[in-house]
């Protein structure tokens, strides 16, 4: 199991940066984190990372564990992801940067030890 | 027209969910629950939970072999079908020898028996308690309880495709499905059931609607059979043939013949699969002149549930039949749903995740029929006030509410309590522990008809976190180990069971602790401010789904 663990990790960051980029560039979210509404500009640059992350965590997750296997774990990997960024946002929205912060040298690190 | 069309669909969201919420409930708790079939298996068998966990290691395949066959040839009565030796695998770590019994009058499968070596190879453990273990929680999935499999099969298509309909109804209906993906406003009444039910449903959309379709899928031959009767002319037999060519047709011969060494067969196999692992062999009819022994391949992380197998003759050990490469297209899809709803190759962390998704299944369902009965009683609070009675539809449905959300989990810690409380020797030991599930689920129902106020609920709760919360030291006691001899020992399953079990607990304990809270101060609840302001503009859209829903209702 422990060797499996570490590259999932690393996918789970991924995710978990790409669906907080997609949080952040919705108005109420933006909104809740910063005190302030989103530039137009600033939410659609946000929602083009999100998604280049988005794609970059589903090539790592196939890469990694091949495509059959690979697509079905992201699938649960997102889920996962999509509630842990609706619990930050709902209980401590303020702290979503920090988890976005935490999440990519985490991922970074995961990431580069895993040579993914 | 778009009006009555969202409308129409409201109505159907609301009522196919809420006719079908009850068993859909039971089979999605159930379903998540065989994710972790044989872990659970492992752990209500605590007889087993010292000196027989070992790996599969190829080298020792020969002496195994060799040992299973004596060991067999030797304790089995004369009278069995079958003879199984199951290697090591990663969910079930042990050698076992077992072997299946006629089937008695009424039943469709005979009996097995299984004795399992221990790993320092010191000796065998026959003397097993008999439960159902995990294969309960499987067999209860599709099969129910208390009533013949076929039955129970045609109320769970029916149910499944009700919640196919409500699920894309569902999608429909929701118009801000990426809007507000990620939204959910806490303590704000029936705003925040409606959000928890998006969200349980949303981000695990992609989950539910595979596992929804892959379970209609999976019997689908008998729910539609007419393709195939009409293809074979009513000959399922020659269909089921053509399907599996490894079927095996012939009976016994009543002739008695000497049975092959299957050791010897090993180096046939290998020059076939090389070094791929064996998760089992299986001797039918041993000793008889058509005995025929088939190998089963570990198929590992394949997406795949279809069996790799060789087959020899059990006396001359002439190879008769192996899986051949590839498949039809039509099978090989049929192929991948069955897998990807069974998750067989799921291994330990997708395993996780699957589970994770389908306790967000009974989220959603749950959620959804709890709003169903919040907006009813909100619509009759008025009447309520005035002394008059709940309807008869409210009550009914608060009532099953009850006894199934809290029913379920307390008659599972209820299972696992007989599992290990029962005297290992009463007769109809493994069916008791079944009843201690559905005793404690009907004794939430009776519950319910007395009281099913927040007081109740948080009460309810309480009991049930406490009794899943104190598993861990059920099995400390009951056990050779506890849960930190297991870390130790690296026995991630058992040690996983009793860490879920505290996490459940604690999710169970940190709800009826939240109950209380808005039950000492209901003045306060509604008026609590949160960082979401009201007059962004999602809560307008919130209002108006709602308030067709609403509509939809009455």
């Amino acid at each position: 199991m422990m060797p499996e663990i570490i590259p999932v990790l690393g996918i789970l960051g991924l995710s978990y940066l790409s669906l907080s980029l997609f949080a952040l560039a919705k108005f109420g979210h933006f909104k809740d984190v910063f005190n302030r509404p989103p530039a137009q500009w600033q939410s659609r640059l946000l929602t083009l990372f999100a998604w280049l992350l988005l794609i970059f965590s589903l090539s790592a997750c196939a890469n990694n564990q091949g495509w059959a296997y690979g697509s079905i774990l992201f699938m649960g990997v997102i889920s996962l992801a999509a509630m842990l960024v609706i619990l930050t946002l709902s209980y401590s929205p303020r702290h979503l940067p920090i988890g976005i912060v935490t999440g990519s040298v985490l991922t970074g690190g995961l990431i580069l030890s895993a040579g993914i | 027209m778009k009006e009555t069309f969202f409308r129409t669909l409201s109505w159907l969201h609301t009522w196919a969910g809420l006719l079908v919420c009850w068993v859909l409930l039971l089979i999605f708790f159930a379903g998540s629950l065989s994710y972790f079939r044989h872990e659970i298996t492992q752990w209500t068998e605590p007889e087993l939970h010292q000196g027989v966990y070992q790996d599969y290691q190829s080298s020792t395949l020969e002496s195994q072999l060799d040992k299973g066959q004596s060991y067999l040839e030797e304790h089995s009565p004369s009278s069995v079908q079958r003879w199984m030796i199951s290697f090591p695998t990663e969910r079930r770590p042990l050698l076992s020898f077992s072997w299946q019994l006629p089937p008695e009058k009424g039943q469709r499968r005979g009996k097995v028996e299984t004795h399992v070596a221990l790993a320092d190879n010191s000796g065998i453990i026959s003397e097993v308690r008999e439960s159902r273990g995990g294969n309960f929680f499987y067999r209860l999935h599709f099969d129910l309880h208390y009533m013949p499999a076929i039955t129970a099969r045609y109320i769970v298509g029916f149910c499944t495709m009700f919640m196919l309909i409500a699920l894309i109804s569902g999608i429909v209906i929701h118009k801000r499905i990426f809007k507000d993906l990620f939204s959910f406003r806490r303590d704000k009444g029936a705003r925040s059931w409606l959000d928890a039910h998006n969200v349980s449903s949303v981000i695990a959309l992609p989950y539910h609607i595979m596992i929804t379709y892959t379970g209609l899928i999976t019997l689908m031959l008998l729910y539609i059979p007419w393709t195939v009767n009409t293809a074979y002319s009513g000959d399922n037999q020659a269909f089921l043939q053509d399907l599996n060519p490894d079927r095996q047709t012939e009976k016994a011969t009543g002739i008695a013949a000497t049975q092959v060494q299957l050791s010897q067969l090993l180096p046939q196999i290998k020059a076939t699969w090389g070094d791929a692992p064996i998760k089992q062999v299986i001797i039918s009819f041993p000793k008889d002149q058509n005995s025929q022994i088939t190998f089963y391949q570990n198929m590992g992380k394949d997406v795949t549930d279809k069996a790799n197998i060789l087959i020899f003759s059990g006396t001359t050990g002439e190879l008769k039949y192996a899986s051949p490469h590839g498949a039809s297209g039509a099978l090989a899809t049929y192929d991948t749903m069955m897998s990807l709803h069974t998750a067989r190759f799921a291994g330990p962390l997708l395993r996780i995740l699957f589970f994770f998704c389908g306790l967000l299944g009974c989220a959603m369902v749950a959620t959804g029929t709890l709003m169903w009965a919040i907006r009813i009683r909100q619509k009759q609070q008025k009447l309520i006030d005035k002394g008059e009675k709940p309807s008869l539809g409210l009550r009914l449905v608060e009532g099953l509410n009850f006894m199934f959300i809290i029913g379920l989990p307390l008659g599972t810690v209820a299972f696992f309590y007989a599992n290990r409380v029962l005297p290992a020797h009463l007769i109809g030991r493994a069916e008791w522990e079944v009843h201690s599930l559905f005793i404690a689920l009907i004794a939430m129902g009776i519950w319910a008809i007395f009281g099913r106020s927040r007081r109740h609920w948080q009460m309810a709760l309480m009991i049930t976190g406490i009794l899943c919360c104190t598993l861990p030291m059920l099995n400390a006691l009951t056990s050779p180990h506890n849960i930190i001899d297991n870390i130790q020992s690296n026995q991630w399953a058992l040690v996983g069971f009793d860490l879920l079990a505290l996490l459940l607990g604690g999710i169970m304990l940190f709800a009826s602790q939240k109950l209380t809270l808005i039950t000492k101060a209901p003045a306060k609840y509604p008026k609590r401010p949160t960082p979401n302001s009201q007059n962004t503009p999602k809560s307008s859209i919130t209002t108006e789904l709602s308030s067709s829903l609403e509509e939809a209702k009455s």
